[in-house]
C-alpha cells in the first residue's frame, strides 16, 4: 500500500491524514500486508463462513411495541422542532 | 431508448424490519424510534419474519426464483439519514432473482428484487439538515428491472400495473404514506446511461424520464456525448440536475451481516399462501370463460371483487349472460354495490336467472337489479337511471359502435335505435339520444 | 489499599463507584453499557456517551446478586493486541492488556467482564495471572456491547478463580431476544465433563520465548501426571488464521465504526453548515485514535472493488478451513492446548520498538479460537521473574463445561500466585 492508496482509501473512509500520519500508516500497513501474503499459498475454499457458529432462522414475529423513552434517547442530540439537526446536504 | 427501473416499495408490516417500533402512523417526528433504529452502539438487529413473507409473495408475483437460503449484507453509505452509516440490505442472495413481468403481452425482465431497510427522511434547512428517523428501519423491497422499457409513458404504464398487482398481492394500503420511489436508468441508442435517483411517484417518474430523453436527444443531435452520471429530479422545477457525485461514491463495501445469520426461506415459503394477482386473474378469466382479454382486464381493473362476482355468476348462468350484466347494470352501480356485494349476490343471481329463463325482459331485469343494489323501489329506479345500464349493455353487445363513433357521431344512431325498440316508448327520444351520446363520449375517452 | 488508591496506581477504571470490594463485585469493560455510567469503549469519539438503556450482561449480573463497581479501561474499541490501557499488577512498569484483567487480579471474588474480538480475554488474563474464559460466540448476549468485530468476540469472564467463574457464567449465559446470535445456543450444562484427552498442535512453541516454552512443556508434563493423555497433532491451516482474522476484524470494524460521524451519538454539534462529507470527516479525523484509523483504512481497502473477492471473501473461506481443522481435532480430543501468549507482559518501551505486524502476531494463540467462534480458557501455568504466563484450552462450540472442569482440575494442582498489592 503506497501513500497515494492510503490517502485515497482514508478519503473513502472519511478520515484526513497529516503527512506524518500518512508516512507512518504506509509503513505499518505495508508491514501487515506482507503478513497477508501468506494467503496466496492457502488452498481455495468457497464457503462464506461469515458466522462461524452457524446461526439459522432467528426471526421475530411482526408485533409492534412502542419504545417509551424516545424523548430520552434524543437527549444528546441537537433538535429543531423535534427533528435531528445535522450537517448540510447537497 | 432503453429504460430500466429500480423500484422501492415499502412493505406493509406492522413493526419495523429490525426492531419492534411501529411501522408508520407516528403523530410527530422522531416518535417511533428506539436505540435499535437510531443506530445506538451495542444494539443488534432482530429480523421481522413478515418482511421475508412479503418478499416471497412479491417474488412469486414477478415469476422470480427464490433461493433456498438467504442472508443480509451491510452496505456503507455516509449520509445524515442513515443512522449507522451502513444499510442492511441483500447482495449475494436477493429474495427474488431472474423473473419476468408481462405488461400486456410485452415481457419486462426482472433482474432481481431484494429486501432492505429504509433510512430516515432528511431535508435541507437553513445552513444544515433536519432528519426524522420515524422511517428509519422500515422494510423495503427493491425491484430491479432489465432495461426493457421503451418509453417514459411505458415506464409509467408498467409501474401503474405493477403497483396495482403488488398492492393486491401483499395487501398494501393506498394511503400515501407508503409511497413508491424509483431510480430511473435511461440511455439513448449506443450511448451511455444516466441514472435519475430517488424519484417519488408515478407521474414524476414519467416526467423525469421524459425530461432526460429530451435532454439526451438534444445533446446527441448537437453532436455531443452523454456522460455516464447520477442525476437528481427536482419535482418543483420538473428538471433533472447532475448530482455532482464525488469520485469514490461508487465504491461500496458489501459485508455479510453475521448478526442475523442465515434464513431458510424454503421452509417459510411452504407456509406462504399465494394470492392471485389481478393480472393473473384477468388472464385466467379470459382462458377459463373464453371472454375477450381486454374485457376481462376491464372488469378486474374496476375491482377484483367484481371479477369474483362475474366468476360466481358465470358458473350458474353461463359466462355470456354473466358478462352481459356484470359489464352492464352491475358495473354502472358498482360503487354502491361494492361494500355489500357478498350479501346481495344471491338476490342478483335470482334476478338474472329470471331474465335468462325468459320470465322478465332486459329492461325489467335492469330495473330490478338497480332496485336491489340501490335499495330504491322499482318506479323510482325506472324513472332516474335504468336507461344508462341498458345503453351500456347495448354498446357491449355491439362493440364496433364505439370504434365507429370515434370517427363519426352518426354511429350513435345504432344504439339509439336498439334502446328505443327495447324500451318501447318508456323514455322520450331526446332523453335516449342525450344519454347515449354522453355514455359514448365517456367511453371514447377511456 | 482502597479502590481509589488502587485505581490511581494501576489505572484500572475509567469510572468507578466507591466500594470496599467485599462480597461479589463485577466490572464491565468500557465497551459494555451500564445505565448511568459513561460508555466510551476507550474512544474519544464516544466521550460523554451515557446510554439510556442497559446491557443484558449488566442486568443479568445484578440480578445474580453481584454489584457493579466500575467500568474498566480498554484500548480504543479493543482493536489490536498489546494494550497499554492499564498497568500490570505484578509489575507496574509492564502492561497488563486491559483494566478488566487487572481488576480480576487485584480484587477478591471479582468478576471482570471483557470482550475478545482481538483476543482481549486470553491475552490480558495470561499477562495478569488470572483465569479468562472466552465463551462460544453467541453464548452470552452482546446486547449493550459497543460493536467492534461483529462475527466474533463474545463477552467473557476474567476472574481470580474458577469458583466464581462457575457461579457467574450461567448467570450471563442464555438466549436474549435482543441479540439473535444468542438465540441458537443449546443450554449451558456444567459439571458433566472431565478432562481426559488433550491435543497440542505440532510446533506450537516454535518462536515463543524460552520461559514460555519451558512453562508450557512443564505444564504438559504435569497434565500427563494428572492422567491426561497428550497427543501432538497437525493443524495445517492454523497458520492462515492470523492473516484472515486481521482482514475480517478490520472489515467488520470499519463498518461498525462508520456510525461515528458527529451525529446522534458521542461527540456532536460541530459546524453544521459544513457539507456532510466534510463534517463527518472532521469528527472522525479529530477523535479517532491512530490504531482505529489504521484498522478502518485497512478494512475499507479490503472490500474495495476486486479486493472484496481476493481479501474479504477469501478470508471467509479460510475461516472455514481453520474451523474444520479445529473441529476435526476436537472430534477426537476433549481440548486443544496452546500457550496463551508467546512472552510475558512486556514493558511499554519494549512495545514501542515492535513492528505493527509483530505486535499483532503476538496474539497468534489467543486469536484463532475467537476467529472460529470456539470457546477457550486461559489459566496461569508458570512464572518467570515473578511475571505470570498462561496456557489456553480450546474446546468445541458450546462445550464450555470441559474448559471449566480443566481449569478447576489445574487450579487444584497448580499454585496460582496473587500480586502483592490487593484491595
Amino acid at each position: 500500500m503506497d501513500q497515494m492508496t492510503v490517502k485515497r482509501v482514508a478519503g473513502i473512509a472519511h478520515i484526513d491524514l497529516t503527512d506524518d500520519e500518512l508516512k507512518a500508516f504506509e509503513e505499518d500497513l505495508s508491514d501487515v500486508f506482507d503478513l497477508l501474503m501468506i494467503l496466496d499459498d492457502a488452498p481455495e475454499c468457497d464457503s462464506l463462513c461469515f458466522d462461524p457458529v452457524g446461526l439459522y432462522d432467528v426471526l421475530r414475529d411482526d408485533v409492534p411495541v412502542l419504545y417509551e423513552n424516545a424523548e430520552e434517547l434524543l437527549k444528546d442530540m441537537s433538535l429543531y422542532n423535534g427533528l435531528v439537526r445535522g450537517p448540510k446536504i447537497a | 431508448m432503453k429504460i430500466g427501473l429500480e423500484i422501492h416499495v415499502q412493505l406493509p408490516t406492522r413493526s419495523k424490519m429490525f426492531c419492534s417500533c411501529p411501522a408508520g402512523g407516528a403523530a410527530g417526528p422522531n416518535e417511533h424510534i428506539c436505540p435499535g433504529c437510531m443506530g445506538m452502539p451495542g444494539t443488534r438487529p432482530a429480523l421481522n419474519k413478515e418482511a421475508i413473507i412479503l418478499g416471497i409473495k412479491i417474488a412469486k408475483l414477478l415469476n422470480c426464483t427464490v433461493p433456498e437460503t438467504i442472508w443480509f449484507n451491510r452496505k456503507i453509505y455516509f449520509y445524515p439519514d442513515l443512522c449507522r452509516h451502513y444499510q442492511i440490505t441483500q447482495y449475494e442472495t436477493p429474495i427474488a432473482g431472474n423473473g419476468v413481468y408481462y405488461l400486456g403481452k410485452k415481457p419486462i425482465r426482472i433482474n432481481r428484487a431484494h429486501l432492505e431497510e429504509d433510512p430516515g427522511v432528511v431535508s435541507r434547512s437553513g445552513d444544515g439538515s433536519l432528519t426524522d428517523y420515524n422511517r428509519s428501519g422500515m422494510p423495503l423491497i427493491e425491484i430491479v428491472t432489465e432495461p426493457d422499457i421503451a418509453t417514459p409513458a411505458e415506464a409509467r404504464e408498467f409501474l401503474t400495473a405493477l403497483l396495482k398487482d403488488i398492492r393486491h398481492v401483499i395487501d398494501l394500503p393506498d394511503d400515501g404514506e407508503r409511497s413508491i420511489r424509483a431510480d430511473c436508468n435511461i440511455s439513448m441508442k449506443d450511448s451511455e446511461r444516466c441514472e435519475v435517483k430517488n424519484v417519488s411517484g408515478l407521474k414524476n417518474v414519467e416526467r423525469a424520464l421524459t425530461f432526460e430523453a429530451v435532454r439526451q436527444t438534444k445533446i446527441l443531435k448537437a453532436g455531443g456525448r452523454i456522460a455516464r452520471e447520477t442525476r437528481h429530479y427536482d419535482a418543483d422545477r420538473m428538471v433533472t440536475t447532475s448530482a455532482r457525485k464525488k469520485e469514490h461514491e461508487g465504491d461500496y463495501a458489501y459485508v455479510c451481516e453475521s448478526n442475523l445469520g442465515k434464513i431458510d426461506v424454503k421452509k417459510i415459503m411452504s407456509s406462504v399462501e399465494h394470492k392471485e394477482s389481478p393480472k393473473d386473474l384477468a388472464a385466467r378469466l379470459e382462458k377459463e370463460f373464453v371472454i375477450d382479454g381486454s374485457v376481462a382486464m376491464q372488469i378486474v381493473n374496476t375491482s377484483v371483487k367484481l371479477a369474483n362476482l362475474f366468476e360466481h355468476l358465470a358458473k350458474d348462468v353461463g359466462p355470456e349472460t354473466s358478462l352481459k350484466w356484470v359489464t352492464g347494470a352491475i358495473s354502472s352501480f358498482w360503487k354502491m354495490l361494492e361494500k355489500d356485494a357478498d350479501a346481495k349476490i344471491g338476490g342478483i343471481k335470482d334476478i338474472i336467472m329470471r331474465q335468462k329463463n325468459g320470465e322478465i325482459n332486459d329492461v325489467e331485469c335492469s330495473i330490478m337489479l338497480k332496485a336491489l343494489i340501490t335499495g330504491k323501489d322499482d318506479p323510482a329506479a325506472k324513472n332516474d337511471a335504468a336507461l344508462e345500464p341498458l345503453i351500456k349493455i347495448a354498446i357491449a353487445n355491439n362493440p364496433s359502435v364505439l370504434t365507429d363513433y370515434k370517427k363519426s357521431e352518426k354511429a350513435a344512431n345504432r344504439i339509439i335505435g336498439i334502446i328505443m325498440k327495447e324500451t318501447g316508448g318508456s323514455y322520450s327520444s331526446s332523453d335516449i339520444v342525450e344519454a347515449t351520446k354522453k355514455i359514448l363520449d365517456e367511453l371514447s375517452l377511456q | 489499599m482502597n479502590l481509589a488508591d488502587i485505581n490511581k496506581r494501576y489505572n484500572i477504571f475509567s469510572e468507578f463507584v466507591p466500594h470496599d470490594g467485599k462480597g461479589f463485585t463485577f466490572s464491565l469493560s468500557d465497551d459494555m453499557i451500564a445505565k448511568g455510567f459513561q460508555a466510551t469503549a476507550g474512544s474519544m469519539i464516544l466521550e460523554g456517551h451515557r446510554p439510556v438503556y442497559d446491557s443484558t450482561v449488566s442486568v443479568r449480573m445484578r440480578d445474580a446478586g453481584a454489584s457493579l463497581i466500575g467500568k474498566t479501561n480498554m484500548h480504543e474499541f479493543g482493536v489490536g493486541v498489546l494494550s497499554v490501557a492499564a498497568k500490570n499488577p505484578f509489575d507496574i512498569e509492564r502492561i497488563c492488556g486491559s483494566g478488566a484483567a487487572c481488576a480480576a487480579s487485584l480484587i477478591d471474588d471479582h468478576v471482570a467482564l471483557a470482550t475478545s474480538g482481538w483476543g482481549g480475554i486470553s491475552i490480558p488474563a495470561a499477562f495478569c495471572g488470572v483465569i479468562g474464559l472466552t465463551p462460544t460466540q453467541g453464548r452470552v448476549s452482546r446486547y449493550g456491547q459497543i460493536d467492534n468485530v461483529s462475527s466474533m468476540g463474545p463477552i467473557g469472564i476474567i476472574a481470580p478463580n474458577t469458583k466464581i467463574l462457575k457461579k457467574y457464567l450461567p448467570a450471563i449465559s442464555g438466549k436474549d431476544v435482543n441479540d439473535p446470535v444468542s438465540c441458537s445456543q443449546p443450554e449451558l450444562k456444567l459439571g458433566k465433563s472431565k478432562l481426559k484427552t488433550v491435543a497440542v498442535p505440532k510446533g506450537i512453541t516454535d518462536n515463543v520465548s524460552k520461559d514460555v516454552r519451558k512453562a508450557f512443556d512443564d505444564s504438559v508434563e504435569m497434565l500427563k501426571g494428572m492422567s491426561v493423555d497428550i497427543t501432538y497433532e497437525d493443524m495445517p491451516h492454523l497458520k492462515y488464521s492470523m492473516a484472515a482474522h486481521y482482514i475480517l476484524a478490520c472489515v467488520e470494524g470499519s463498518l461498525n465504526f462508520a456510525t461515528y460521524c458527529g451525529m446522534r451519538v458521542g461527540q456532536q454539534n460541530g459546524d453544521m453548515s459544513l457539507p456532510f462529507d466534510d463534517y463527518f470527516t472532521s469528527f472522525r479525523t479529530k477523535y479517532f485514535g491512530q490504531e482505529i484509523k489504521k484498522s478502518i483504512i485497512s478494512g475499507t481497502y479490503m472490500t474495495l472493488g476486486d479486493n472484496r473477492n481476493e481479501l474479504y471473501l477469501r478470508s471467509l473461506g479460510i475461516r472455514q478451513l481453520v474451523l474444520d481443522d479445529h473441529k476435526k481435532i476436537l472430534s477426537k480430543y476433549d481440548t486443544i492446548l496452546t500457550p496463551s501468549m508467546p512472552f510475558i507482559a512486556p514493558k511499554s518501551g519494549e512495545i514501542e520498538k515492535m513492528g505493527y505486524a509483530d505486535k499483532y502476531l503476538s496474539g497468534r494463540f489467543a486469536i484463532p479460537p475467537v476467529f472460529c467462534g470456539l470457546p477457550s480458557i486461559s489459566v496461569p501455568c508458570g512464572y518467570s521473574g515473578g511475571m505470570p504466563m498462561g496456557m489456553q484450552f480450546i474446546s468445541s462450540h458450546w462445550n464450555e463445561d470441559v474448559l471449566i472442569s480443566a481449569a478447576e482440575m489445574w487450579e487444584n494442582s497448580f499454585n496460582i500466585k496473587r500480586p502483592e498489592v490487593l484491595l
